[in-house]
């Protein structure tokens, strides 16, 4: 316990006197929220629309109308000849470009079907299937409003045998992809800090030969290695509990769940990435190596395959099973049920007993490599 | 690997220093400084290659993370869970819940028991969409009359809501459409009336299957091309500095700028044999389409990578440990230009102020360049603003980093 204590105390200190290191690891996930927060967005609204008539009647005008006025598409364009759809899409000045055909207002009268034309630049999928589903859906709406203007008048029930989904969203009513993303990030911040430092500070040791006197001392491996992290579990502590109250402050995360499961959350994530860290630091030589790795495992994989950004799920069986060993993947996933939903111990388990044992392998497989190399 | 840089670096120098550049005619001052070049380049070379792990985390590393994250960056929804809680169990409301099935959106998962359960399957992630078909579904459809159905949705994953939402509306509408279809000629011979049916035929250009991945994938080239070359030449210069080689480089009769050239020529032939290899992963793994010219991919990755060895160069003139230049490159660096670039989400999105930052990123420029190639099939036509930025961006950052290299060195 001794010893274990003035490891402890040496780490301190060391961390005191290199205050840059330390305002980066907590103020910088910080301000990085503070960026990413309101730079990163999913909401598919504000589509650049540029219009093509060529009915020119009162109905074409009517219908084009009905479309926009809602926050989903803006009209920043009228075109007059077929030959500019190419360049305005190619060029990117809008993202879909509709078109009219002549004829529209008489096959309206008609009671034929009508079609107009919906020329969406799909290179963004995301952005493009989003559009379409929203334009169908006013179509839909204005054929629905339509049918039921033209019977009014001539007869008594003016009603049709339709469906409509009356939709309920549940946890983020406005579907602002913020609170979504927010505790997402927030778990990525801390990944890089936690998995960064400890690599670091491990490796610092190595490079400046002080780990032999490390290992010749009568420190034990396992006090070793707690003294070496325990300093950071409560930098990252710090960290998180500033992150947190942004979340709230400038978006709106307001945490619905218990402070308990998200401390003990927050906890054994800590555990499971310094060990991650840890484990890097014992089986690399040189800090290049250290960083290669550490970006290896850490930033792009957390970005990438911790269904951050990319939902899990749709990912194929190899892949899916790869992100197994993803920490941040059970912390975002844990730290979503926590704040949005308030998720109760029962549906949480899977993820912190995840944590749990991939943090028991890491540290598990480090020390045992720090005794080899003693 | 200290030991054996010093080999090599003495004899290459010991020629050249016994005659002093400033003697020389200006010819063979060109012919001496691309001789130095030649010289250093060979150590560098040697350098690199020596050095097995690190050839492997340059090549190796950047393919095996295509392969494994070009699999995983997909938007794409397809199979979305939804719960079904029929509490009409009629004829109506059992076609309905096929309709449902048959979009190839939904798998259908049947519910009964206490309503309470509901709000579980949506907690628990088990279900991201609850449809609850009410009592009266079957006999209001039959009266003509409309009916609404509940949906609850998870929306905590926004994305995944606002999609779902979508497949929901569409597979309904196809739904009313089946039903509404035959009673309205019923309707026009009964009242005299024309109704009209108004529809979108859209075209998704440039990625008709609307496949995210063709999206992601090409990015996802950029970013490790950028991580990689970017990483690896900053620590290059600094590793030189903190082993206490740099001096011995210093002294020699090599000028900054040689020094500079003759470090970073090797990563960018390794960055020609990156892109090459991840040119062929994307084409044959990931059947992503190429529309444009091959020979401009080359030229603009050529122009890219003078700006990431450039900002590479530079993290490491102004950081004194290796341990700083991997904090400024991993926080300042790739995790602006991961979220930042258009990567993953529009800058057009972004608020203003962000987007004046994501101007000043030259990955930004480069997804416009490649995913243009890629999917569109523009040419120089549309595409030289951006490579023009690119190829500011890339020789300021280094006359920058030349600039300040020299400085450091007197």
């Amino acid at each position: 316990m001794r010893r274990f204590l003035a490891i402890l105390k040496k780490e301190f200190r060391q961390i005191r006197r290199d205050p840059l290191s330390l305002g980066m690891l907590v103020f910088l996930p910080a301000l990085l929220l503070i960026m990413y927060g309101y730079a990163l967005s999913f909401d598919v609204r504000h589509i650049s629309v540029g219009v093509l008539d060529h009915d020119r009647t009162r109905a074409s005008r009517a219908f084009l109308d009905s479309l926009f006025g809602n926050p989903y598409f803006d009209r920043i364009l009228t075109l007059e000849r077929s030959s500019e759809v190419d360049v305005a899409i190619a060029r990117g000045t809008v993202r879909c470009v509709l078109v009219i055909p002549t004829g529209f207002a008489a096959a309206l009268e008609r009671g034929d079907e009508t079609a107009i034309q919906a020329i969406v630049d799909a290179s963004d999928a995301t952005l493009g299937s989003t559009a379409i589903g929203y334009l169908e859906q006013l179509a839909a709406r204005a054929t629905q409003q339509a049918r039921l203007e033209r019977l009014a008048p001539a007869g008594a029930a003016a009603t049709l045998p339709v469906v409509t989904p009356e939709f309920r969203v549940w946890f983020n009513p406005e579907l602002q992809s913020a609170r979504f993303l927010v505790p997402g990030l927030i778990a990525i911040l801390m990944m890089l800090s936690a998995v960064v430092a400890t690599s670091l500070s491990m490796v610092r040791e190595k490079e400046r030969e002080t780990m032999e006197q490390l290992i010749v001392s009568p420190v034990r491996p396992i006090e070793l290695i707690l003294g070496k992290t325990l300093p950071y579990v409560a930098i990252c502590l710090v960290t998180m509990t500033l992150v947190l109250s942004l979340g709230y402050v400038l978006f709106g995360v307001v945490i619905r769940g218990s402070f308990l499961w998200l401390s003990v959350a927050t906890l054994l994530f800590l555990f499971a990435a310094l060990g991650l860290g840890v484990l890097i630091s014992t089986v690399t030589r040189s800090q290049l190596m250290a960083f290669q790795i550490a970006a290896l495992v850490s930033i792009l994989p957390s970005v990438i395959l911790s269904g951050l950004f990319f939902p899990i799920r749709n990912m194929p069986l190899v892949i899916q099973a790869v992100t197994v060993i993803v920490v941040p993947k059970y912390f975002i996933s844990a730290l979503r049920k926590i704040i949005l939903k308030a998720a109760p111990f029962d549906t949480l388990w899977p993820e912190f007993l995840a944590m749990f044992a991939l943090g028991l392998a890491f540290y598990a497989l480090a020390i045992r490599r720090t005794r080899k190399a003693a | 690997m200290t030991a054996n840089r010093q080999r090599r670096a003495s004899p290459a120098a010991a020629p050249t220093a016994r005659r002093p550049p400033e003697e020389a005619p200006p010819v063979s001052i060109w012919a001496g400084s691309l001789h130095r070049i030649a010289v250093l380049l060979r150590k560098e070379f040697v350098q690199v290659l020596r050095d097995r792990s690190l050839v492997g985390v340059l090549v190796f590393a950047p393919l095996v993370q295509l392969l494994i994250m070009g699999f995983a960056v997909t938007t794409d929804i397809k199979e979305i869970v939804l719960a079904v809680r029929d509490n009409d169990r009629s004829f109506h409301s059992r076609e309905y819940v096929r309709t449902l099935a048959a979009s190839g959106y939904f798998k259908i998962v049947p519910v009964t028991g206490p309503e309470i359960t509901d709000d579980r399957l949506l907690v628990s992630a088990a279900a991201g969409l609850v449809v609850v078909i009410p009592p009266e579904f079957g006999a209001r459809l039959l009266a003509g009359r409309p009916v609404a159905v509940q949906a609850l949705a998870d929306g905590a994953d926004s994305n995944f809501a606002v999609n779902g939402i979508n497949y929901l509306n569409r597979a309904t509408r196809l739904y009313s459409e089946r039903l509404v279809r035959p009673l309205i000629e019923v309707l026009e011979r009964q009242r005299g009336v024309h109704l009209p049916t108004l529809t979108v035929h859209s075209r998704a250009w440039y990625n008709p299957d609307l496949t995210s991945r063709n999206f992601f994938v090409p990015g996802l080239m950029g970013m490790l091309l950028l991580v990689t070359t970017m990483i690896v030449t900053s620590m290059a210069l600094v590793k030189e500095r903190e082993e206490g080689t740099m001096e011995q480089l210093i002294v020699t009769p090599l000028r900054p700028i040689e020094i500079i050239a003759g470090k970073l020529l090797p990563f960018v032939a390794i960055g020609i044999v990156e892109i090459t290899l991840a040119l062929i992963v994307m084409r044959v793994v990931f059947q992503v389409p190429f529309a444009g010219s091959y020979a401009l991919l080359y030229f603009a990755s050529g122009i890219f990578l003078l700006t990431t060895l450039g900002l590479g160069l530079f993290i490491s003139t102004i950081v004194h440990t290796q341990q700083q230049a991997m904090m400024a490159s991993a926080f300042f660096v790739m995790m602006p230009f991961i979220l930042l670039s258009g990567f993953i989400f529009p800058v057009e999105n972004m608020p203003w102020i962000i987007q004046q930052v994501a101007a000043l990123i030259p990955l930004k420029y480069y997804l416009i360049i490649i995913r243009g190639l890629f999917l569109k099939g523009t040419g120089l036509a549309e595409l030289w603003p951006p490579l023009l930025v690119l190829l500011i961006w890339g020789t300021g950052i280094l006359s920058l980093a030349a600039l300040k290299f020299h400085k450091r060195l007197d």
